[in-house]
């Protein structure tokens, strides 16, 4: 479907909109932010309004809809607008505009005293404008995606709920137990264009995002300006984060999320105190603070390792406090009040919905996982593990090998999921050496900025069950960017073969990390194509094709002919759920099932449906067929049978039938 | 060892690490195969982008 010209302009203006408010809030507050902290920090409060409003809507009002969604947030960014006018100075616009301009100019004019670095500086801005293009291009064609990621955004569109569905399936009771807060975030980017057209760009503002907080780290760590650049530009050229950045996975998110909440806690670390960069007077130290329990609170209830990341950071904050209390004691109870207040009760505001939940309803907060200490069951679930097994190459390897054995990318191509490569030559060539070096040196001479933030990133890495996995740990390659360009500064002058060495890596990953999944012969075939037209179904990528080849005919059928407000049925487990909603996500779909057929037609009937996808051959099928041929035979008799399902589409594996009743009304 | 003498030895150990791992990636016995599906990547989409 089209993106309305209306709905474009819309779209665009509400999230600017959020996006100015909040950046104009924390621009009073740029003696206790640096300028790239506020940049981010203007994402995290415009990302946390965005999830805020959704739950108040979805989980109290049932009404999560584009206009309540749109009034609601175009009222709170009012308000915030007011409130700076209103305020000393007012709103300081021009002033603002100033300083992004001096930054702009500042940034160009460090980039350009490197030729080496405004050629990565080129190459990030032409990958960038790819991963745009081929994530407008093509459709959301990822496996989670559309098993479970998508059917999330559209179960909640149907019903403007945010709420538990009946679990018919293994699929539904991961969709009902997973915390959603990215899924809230990719129904932000449906429900206002009414189509999933950006929907598989979703994680580029955090790949973006990881790109700033890469660089701000970096800077805090007292590394100097075109080095961080360095650092944070070469953090964008790992070939997960550039794969995933069109998907509609959480996984770049996730770890951007943890590095975001890191760099604003950095403020509060004893080792920054002598910094430049962060401004002594008017400091207020709650400010940093909040954001990092906002970003923490995102990430919470964006991925059941949410409380993983918080169990660290948490003991991170403690290890630190506890180092400045030494001897003062008195700052306990301010300290606390403060991570409270700040901290904590944001995050627990945006993260823990899914969790007291999952409690209430299954007794369990991280259910399904089963939690067992010392052989007592403390939580019951489905299941103790991990339910997919590592795969075999690494299954029976120590967990170095294992390690190794994917870092050094034994394949065959890059894949947005792949489970044994992702983190590129970069990682292993220049940031592994890297991290090395910055961990030994960091402790011979008592850095404990770099201290802390290596163990604390090194601790999640550790502590993550699936480390092996490169997108759940992508976290750790910033650390390894923050680590080369730690190299860079003490190399100085003489860095210039490392620095060549990372062109290299850096136009080798540019060129090499192309998804199998996106054939150049589909480019030039979706170029030709009307938007309408750009679907799952043509696009075939190979790494569903296998599973999907004889579904995409019923798919395509329900892409051109479910309309807004119509209802399909279905009687059988589909391979996705997310097919079977047309790209606006306008219809609605419903599980139907019944031993009689009686029952079966009076729920269809009571449901409202207007199709029904049928398996052939199937109880339903033969239900249907066997009343038509009675209907036929009695139609001999007094005149025209009156059936009650037309045939509306059929391919040898599937029927889609159209309820007469629904098409007469 | 002296000051000069580690500033002069660090840039050599860098690229000597760099190289190492270099050598290691890039030697691994998939590699031929990931290059050539690159290639034909790269092939196709230049024949594409020239209509062929």
């Amino acid at each position: 479907m089209e993106i309305r010209p209306i709905d474009l302009p819309l779209a665009a203006a509400i999230n600017l909109y959020l996006a100015l408010s909040w950046h104009f809030f924390l621009f009073r507050k740029r003696s206790s932010v640096s300028f790239a902290d506020r940049l981010i920090g203007a994402f995290m409060l415009s990302l946390a309004q965005i999830i805020a409003t959704e739950l108040v809507l979805g989980v109290i009002f049932k009404q999560l809809h584009a206009a309540p969604l749109f009034i609601l947030n175009s009222s709170i960014s009012s308000i915030v607008f007011i409130f700076l006018s209103l305020k000393n100075k007012g709103l300081q616009i021009g002033q603002a505009w100033k300083e992004a301009k001096e930054k702009i100019a500042w940034l160009f004019k460090i980039i350009k005293s490197d030729l080496i670095l405004f050629i990565i500086f080129l190459l990030f801005l032409s990958e960038t404008a790819w991963l745009i293009f081929l994530g407008y291009l093509f459709p959301s064609y990822t496996w989670d995606a559309l098993w479970y990621h998508l059917p999330i955004v559209g179960q909640i569109m149907q019903s403007g709920a945010i709420q538990e569905n009946p679990a018919n399936f293994m699929i539904d009771t991961f969709i009902n137990i997973f915390p959603k807060n990215m899924e809230l975030f990719f129904l932000w980017n449906v429900i206002f264009l009414k189509s999933d057209v950006i929907a598989d760009l979703s994680q580029l503002p955090f790949t973006i995002i990881g790109i700033v907080t890469t660089y701000s780290i970096a800077v805090k760590l007292r590394i100097n300006d075109k080095h961080a650049l360095y650092s944070s530009l070469l953090f964008f050229f790992t070939p997960i984060i550039l794969l995933q950045s069109t998907t509609n996975y959480v996984d770049v998110s996730v770890s951007v999320l943890l590095i975001a909440a890191i760099n604003f806690l950095l403020y509060e670390n004893s080792g920054f105190k002598s910094l430049a960069s962060i401004p002594e007077p008017g400091f207020e130290r709650q400010v940093p603070i909040l954001l990092a329990g906002i970003s923490t609170g995102i990430l919470f209830g964006s991925k059941g390792s949410g409380p993983l990341f918080v169990i660290i950071i948490s003991l991170a904050i403690a290890v630190q406090e506890a180092v400045k209390m030494r001897g003062k004691e008195r700052l306990l109870k301010k300290s606390l009040a403060l991570y409270g207040i700040y901290f904590y009760l944001p995050m627990l505001l945006l993260g823990s919905y899914w969790y007291i939940k999952n409690a209430v309803l299954y007794g369990n907060p991280v259910y399904p996982m089963e939690i067992t200490v010392f052989n007592r069951t403390l939580l019951k679930g489905l299941y103790k593990g991990m339910i997919d097994p590592a795969p075999s190459l690494i299954e029976n390897s120590s967990s170095v090998i294992s390690l190794f054995y994917v870092w050094m990318e034994r394949v065959e191509y890059y894949l947005y999921d792949s489970r044994l490569s992702g983190f590129g030559p970069l990682w292993f060539i220049l940031f592994l050496p890297s991290l090395a070096y910055a961990v030994f040196y960091s402790i011979v001479k008592k850095r404990f900025d770099w201290l802390f933030i290596t163990a604390l990133l090194i601790a999640v890495f550790i502590a993550h069950p699936r480390n092996w996995n490169t997108r759940y740990v992508i976290f750790i390659v910033a650390l390894g960017a923050l680590s080369f360009g730690f190299v860079l500064d003490r190399l100085g002058s003489r860095a210039s073969a490392l620095r060549l060495t990372a062109l290299l890596l850096v136009s080798y990953t540019f060129l090499t990390a192309n998804s199998p999944c996106v054939m150049p012969d589909k480019i030039i075939e979706f170029l030709k194509l009307p938007q309408s037209e750009r679907t799952i179904s043509r696009h075939a990528p190979f790494n569903i094709d296998l599973h999907a080849k004889q579904e995409y005919s019923q798919w395509k059928w329900i892409h051109d002919n479910v309309s807004e407000g119509e209802t399909l049925a279905y009687t059988f487990e589909p391979l996705f759920l997310s097919p079977l909603w047309n790209s606006r996500f306008s219809n609605k779909i419903i599980y139907l099932k019944s031993e009689k057929y009686a029952e079966w037609f009076k729920s269809l009937k009571e449901n409202n449906v207007t199709y029904v996808l049928l398996r052939k051959a199937s109880k339903e099928d033969e239900w249907i067929e066997k009343e038509k041929k009675a209907l036929a035979n009695i139609g001999g008799w007094f005149g025209r049978p009156r059936e009650k399902f037309r045939v509306v589409y059929s391919d040898g594996n599937y029927n889609i039938m159209k309820l007469i009743n629904a098409e007469n009304r | 060892m002296n000051d000069n003498i580690k500033k002069e030895i660090f840039p050599i150990l860098c690229l000597l690490a760099a190289a190492v791992m270099a050598f290691i990636y890039f030697s691994a016995p998939e590699r031929p195969l990931f290059m050539e599906t690159q290639l034909k990547w790269w092939e196709e989409f230049l024949n594409a982008l020239s209509g062929r």
